[in-house]
């Protein structure tokens, strides 16, 4: 086992090395001067010029890549274009925001997600079954910008039950983590469904049946654990996803976190924001993901055995 | 490593969890008495040092931190500053008298050293500022004393006054610019009514009231500015009363707020102009009956009607009315399909052309681009609109690779220089601001005779004329003038709305 | 209905011939039993219809505007009101049929194909390509899937087919590793090794043991994906870089109309809807489809 979750973390390494590569040339052959985002509509060429020169832009690609990663290894992701701080500063402040949200909309997806799923498959085709399976289609099929501001109007505006927007508190943490986790719970319930479903139906199930043991013995220590398995899959890639899926979220709620800032780096061209903002979110990714292969390592016996 | 160490994980996992949910509940509370005006507006500020950057949602900021030389109230009339008199010596020279008794934020006494660094600074190539073309034409500043300085200018400069009021020119401390390094534009230092306390990017930037401002204390204890970026939520926040003035109320928006009897609404014009430019070095665009054609084929009545929502009114030539120099008369252009059809046909284009219109992701612009396609169809202009993402939209407007784009120019110093110089005049051509590659050898002229002469009626001649011109040759479909709706509540007042969009927050006071 | 997951090992060519023509009908028989399944096909054939017929059925031109007539609730004239430019939204939808099911399914297309073969072929051989193939999903994986798009969005430039595209390719390494789970799942299955030991070539044991078997999940993430790819093309489109205008897609009707969403609900609810029984359909019928093609759950069926 310790050879495996070794093995897992020294395999963080090349991923962050390819992210922060793959990041490198999208952002370095999208169109668009950093330069002239910089100076806005009125720039004279000698000023652009001196710009790109101080930024380093002028250089060959691989000399540029390679400063960056020399720097990064030490540390220091540079300053931004475009407000002269430092990036590491400017990351890890909008970073905690997006991980409690993303953090809060899991949870609130699981809590939904697990047992919806797990009652609708046990129930198949009750009613209890149907409605749940359309809830979940319609958890997947609102999108957010619109779900959030409805949440909106409904518990801040109508009842006025909770701030609409910014982050203050447990309280302002509801209404973007529920419009954030709403997809996520949808996946869930019919992943944990499906999952259940296939798992009640296999040989050891139907032994455990008929060895006369009890209905909910049956489902929930022996169905339950072995169907966990791909369900298990889902939620990290769901948490991945909510990580920098957040950005529509905090958007609508004025949600301070790291996906905004990225996106807003994007379409500035503060090409050191977006390195980043997305190595960080993404070594955030790679940390549940191992964290999730490690889960998903204890539960599988099969994948344990091997590992011996 | 079995049970235990599953267990032994599982619990980790939960504590963090808690960990992360309960962290943000222990925020700052602020005590009770204090009074506090939140203020939302639709991005953060990019840095609060005016040196370092040179866009709206900053400078809204920065207003209430610093001060400049000279201040334009709300009909753009130029106003003391940290400047008590002003006289000019020759045509090159601009003597000053400095304010005395002015502190910065620091406690350092205000001089004429201040001025001297804080120009040098902006201009110097190191600064590499997006805005050092305001003081484009400084050639030196001179310290006569602690409170007199003498500026200097290249050429003569007839605007000279109006940039001196630009938030870019807001007087800098020199001790605190360089303890602060490279952080001074999240640690500013001015001499303006509020101190900065703190700044939670992405979300807040924190201001306290200047006791000591020279002009009196702010009435209200703290301002909060709120980085809101999504207009449906700005008005959320200000009728819940989570907010205490809006900037940016979108046009769908006001007429509900309106009937609200908890809130007000300010409306006003700015100082900025929207327009579709042609790109004049492609064809048809190089022709002047194609650019007519097409003023006179779109009913921009019905987009300010329809699409704008009445915010906003008819623009008829290049520059707002409350710009100084702008043409109290033109003719414009009116919704005349037929006088298009006859002009496209004089230009050899009975039947029309096809084309392109790029405009950048701003719903708004998106919606006005929809129409004018449709519009432009009737009379066999086929046009494709074109999102183009900002980046791409700068460059490759500045290249010369479009047909017409669709932009907006706002004369921040409220002077026919700033208004039509960049946009206008042919050695401004490409990234320095003109886009549709205008180039009139009598409008160069009167812009540069409008820039160095300094007989206010000479310059207003000089302008009137070129603004006729502007307006015949076509370069741009004249679109409107904008308006900004603030929404407040009803307990706010002393909100002195800016046609520049950067409001004073100086004499805001709350019930 | 009793069928066997029972192994065909049998080396006879007709045998093997009649056992794939006894799966097909049983599928296809499978699969009209179950009325969901049924509802949901007919509802996406529906929309096919409409997308194919948009010009005959659509009373009016989708790009058509009437500015006087704009924002007006459904009523006579509009059966389901107009937009802001006074464009007749039941035209709209009509003609967005046309463009949204392409945008989820050519997105999910994109992302089937590569991440699917990947997946499978990293679950089933293990080893050296397994750990390449998953590192390079996981580079992928690390990237979030909407800031993946946005940029690669914002390099190709605005525009439906580039976020096809965009859509597509981010979700790669999700399939990739859905149908990995998947593979790994069965691969060790009694009837698989027992094919396996038979001789059966690599690609006989994927296509027709490992493929079929390994369906269901990767059956559910694909009807999922459709919609969520139909979802994403509308978040670009909130964000500035969706279908350019003034194309009738339903995501970006659906982010355009909600700065009226107070005021005109009508202009969203309707956009909505269409996504919403598009995806209602293709679940009901995805759902159907895995039941059909996975044999250990048919015994629930009723």
């Amino acid at each position: 086992m310790r050879r495996y979750v070794v093995r897992r973390v020294l395999l963080v390494i090349p991923v962050m090395l390819g992210v922060s590569l793959i990041v490198f040339l999208l952002m370095h052959f999208t169109p668009g001067d950093p330069a002239l985002l910089m100076l806005g509509e009125r720039a004279t060429e000698e000023q652009l010029q001196l710009l790109r020169q101080e930024m380093g832009l002028l250089e060959p690609l691989p000399v540029q890549y390679a400063r960056f990663l020399g720097a990064a290894l030490q540390g220091d992701l540079g300053r931004s274009y475009r407000s002269g701080r430092p990036v590491m500063t400017e990351v890890l402040s909008r970073l905690p925001a997006t991980a409690e949200l993303a953090v809060a909309a899991v949870v609130i997806a699981v809590l939904i997600g697990v047992p919806v799923g797990v009652l609708s498959a046990v129930k198949q085709y009750s009613l209890l079954d149907n409605a749940g399976m359309l809830l979940a289609l319609l958890g997947a099929s609102l999108p957010s910008f619109w779900l959030g501001l409805m949440l909106m109007l409904l518990f801040a505006v109508n009842l006025g039950w909770l701030p609409p927007s910014g982050r203050d508190g447990l309280s302002s943490l509801v209404l973007p983590a529920l419009t954030l986790g709403a997809g996520a719970a949808a996946l869930i319930t019919r992943m944990t469904r499906s999952s259940m479903l296939e798992v009640i139906n296999q040989d050891y199930v139907r032994t455990a049946r008929a060895k006369g043991l009890p209905e909910k013995t049956v489902i929930y220590s022996h169905a339950f654990r072995n169907a966990l398995l791909p369900v298990v899959t889902v939620i990290g890639l769901q948490f991945g996803a909510l990580l920098g899926g957040a950005v529509i979220t905090e958007t609508v709620f004025a949600w301070p976190g790291a996906g905004r800032l990225a996106v807003e780096a994007i379409r500035a061209k503060d090409y050191p924001v977006v390195q980043g903002a997305v190595l960080m979110l993404a070594f955030a990714f790679a940390i549940v993901n191992l964290l999730v292969d490690l889960l998903y390592a204890f539960l599988n016996p099969r994948i344990r055995a091997r590992y011996k | 490593m079995k049970t235990t160490g599953r267990k032994y994980l599982a619990l980790t996992l939960l504590l963090l969890l808690v960990a992360t949910l309960l962290l943000p509940g222990c925020g700052r509370r602020p005590a009770p008495e204090l009074v506090i005006v939140t203020v939302a507006q639709g991005a953060d500020a990019v840095s609060l040092d005016p040196h370092k950057t040179n866009e709206l949602p900053s400078a809204r900021i920065m207003k209430q931190l610093y001060d400049t030389l000279l201040f334009q109230d709300e009909e753009m009339a130029i106003q003391p500053g940290l400047a008590t008199a002003w006289r000019q010596m020759d045509e090159l020279t601009w003597e000053f008298t400095l304010r005395r008794g002015v502190k910065f934020h620091n406690g350092e006494q205000f001089t004429a050293n201040d001025v001297k660094f804080t120009f040098e600074r902006l201009i110097s190539p190191e600064t590499k500022s997006p805005a050092a073309f305001i003081l484009e034409p400084l050639a030196g500043v001179e310290v006569v004393d602690d409170h007199t300085v003498r500026i200097t200018t290249l050429q003569p400069f007839a605007p000279i006054l109006s940039h001196l009021a630009h938030s870019a020119t807001s007087i800098l401390n020199e001790k605190a610019v360089a303890g602060a390094g490279e952080a001074f534009g999240v640690k500013p230092v001015g001499t303006g009514p509020f101190t900065f306390s703190a700044w939670t990017p992405g979300a807040t930037v924190e201001l306290a009231a200047n006791k000591a401002y020279w002009g009196g204390a702010p009435k209200i204890d703290k301002v909060v500015f709120r980085n809101i970026p999504d207009s449906a939520t700005r008005a959320v926040e200000l009728e819940t009363g989570a907010v205490d003035i809006a900037y940016d109320i979108a046009a769908q928006d006001v007429e509900r707020l309106a009937g609200n009897a908890k809130l007000q609404l300010v409306r006003k014009p700015t100082l900025a102009t929207n327009y579709i430019g042609f790109n004049m070095k492609k064809a048809p665009f190089d022709r002047t009956e194609v650019r007519q054609a097409i003023n006179y084929a779109i009913n921009v009545e019905e987009i300010i009607d329809y699409i704008l929502l009445n915010i906003g009114t008819r623009a008829v030539g290049p520059i707002p009315p409350n710009v100084f120099g702008a043409h109290p008369a033109l003719d414009g252009y009116e919704y005349n399909p037929a006088r298009a059809k006859e002009l496209l046909a004089a230009a050899g284009l009975p039947d029309g052309f096809k084309t392109t219109i790029w405009t950048n992701d701003n719903p708004e612009r998106v919606r006005i681009a929809e129409v004018v396609q449709a519009q432009l169809k009737k009379i066999g202009i086929e046009v494709t609109v074109e999102v183009v993402e900002w980046g791409a939209y700068l460059e490759r407007t500045a290249a010369g690779e479009h047909e017409m784009f669709i932009l907006g120019w706002f004369s921040v110093t409220g002077d026919a220089d700033y208004g039509l110089y960049p946009m206008f005049h042919s050695s401004q051509s490409g990234s320095a601001g003109n886009r549709t590659f205008f180039s009139n050898s009598r409008v160069d002229e009167l812009l540069d005779l409008g820039r160095t002469i300094i007989n206010e009626q000479e310059r207003l001649a000089a302008y009137l004329e070129a603004q006729e011109i502007i307006t015949r040759e076509a370069p741009w479909l004249f679109l409107h003038v904008r308006e900004e709706v603030v929404g407040m509540g009803a307990g706010i007042s002393g909100f002195v709305f800016h046609p520049a969009g950067h409001h004073m927050l100086r004499a805001v006071e709350k019930k | 209905m009793k069928t066997q997951p029972v192994p065909d090992y049998c080396p006879s060519a007709a045998a093997a011939v009649a056992e794939h023509r006894k799966r097909v009908s049983d599928f296809w028989w499978q699969l009209r039993r179950n009325r969901l399944a049924l509802c949901g096909a007919a509802v996406l054939a529906f929309f096919t219809v409409v997308a194919l017929l948009a010009p005959w059925l659509a009373p009016y031109s989708p790009t058509a505007q009437n500015l006087p007539a704009s924002l007006q609730p459904p009523g006579p004239a509009h059966l389901l009101g107009t937009d802001e430019f006074g464009r007749d939204i039941l035209s709209r939808i009509i003609f967005g049929a046309r463009f949204s099911l392409p945008v989820g399914f050519f997105s999910v297309a994109i992302a089937l194909a590569g991440g699917g073969l990947l997946g499978m072929l990293a679950g089933y051989y293990g080893g050296r390509l397994d750990n390449l193939i998953m590192r390079v999903m996981d580079v992928m994986l690390a990237l979030p899937t909407i800031l993946l798009a946005i940029v690669i969005v914002t390099a190709l430039g605005p525009g439906l087919t580039n976020v096809m595209v965009a859509v597509g390719i981010s979700l790669i390494p999700n399939f990739a590793r859905v149908a990995k789970a998947a593979v790994l799942g069965v691969r060790e299955l009694e009837y698989v090794e027992a094919a396996r030991a038979s001789g059966a070539g690599t690609l006989r044991v994927i296509f027709r043991h490992i493929l079929p078997n390994s369906l269901a999940p990767i059956i559910v993430q694909g009807t999922l994906s459709v919609a969520g790819a139909i979802l994403s093309a509308a978040a670009l489109s909130f964000i500035g870089l969706g279908a350019q205008p003034p194309t009738p897609e339903w995501g970006s009707m659906l982010s355009s109309g909600r700065a009226f969403l107070r005021d005109a609900p009508h202009v969203t609810t309707f956009p909505g809807l269409a996504i919403l029984l598009t995806v209602l359909a293709l679940n009901l019928f995805g759902d159907g489809l895995r039941d059909a093609l996975d044999p250990r759950l048919r015994q629930f069926n009723r």
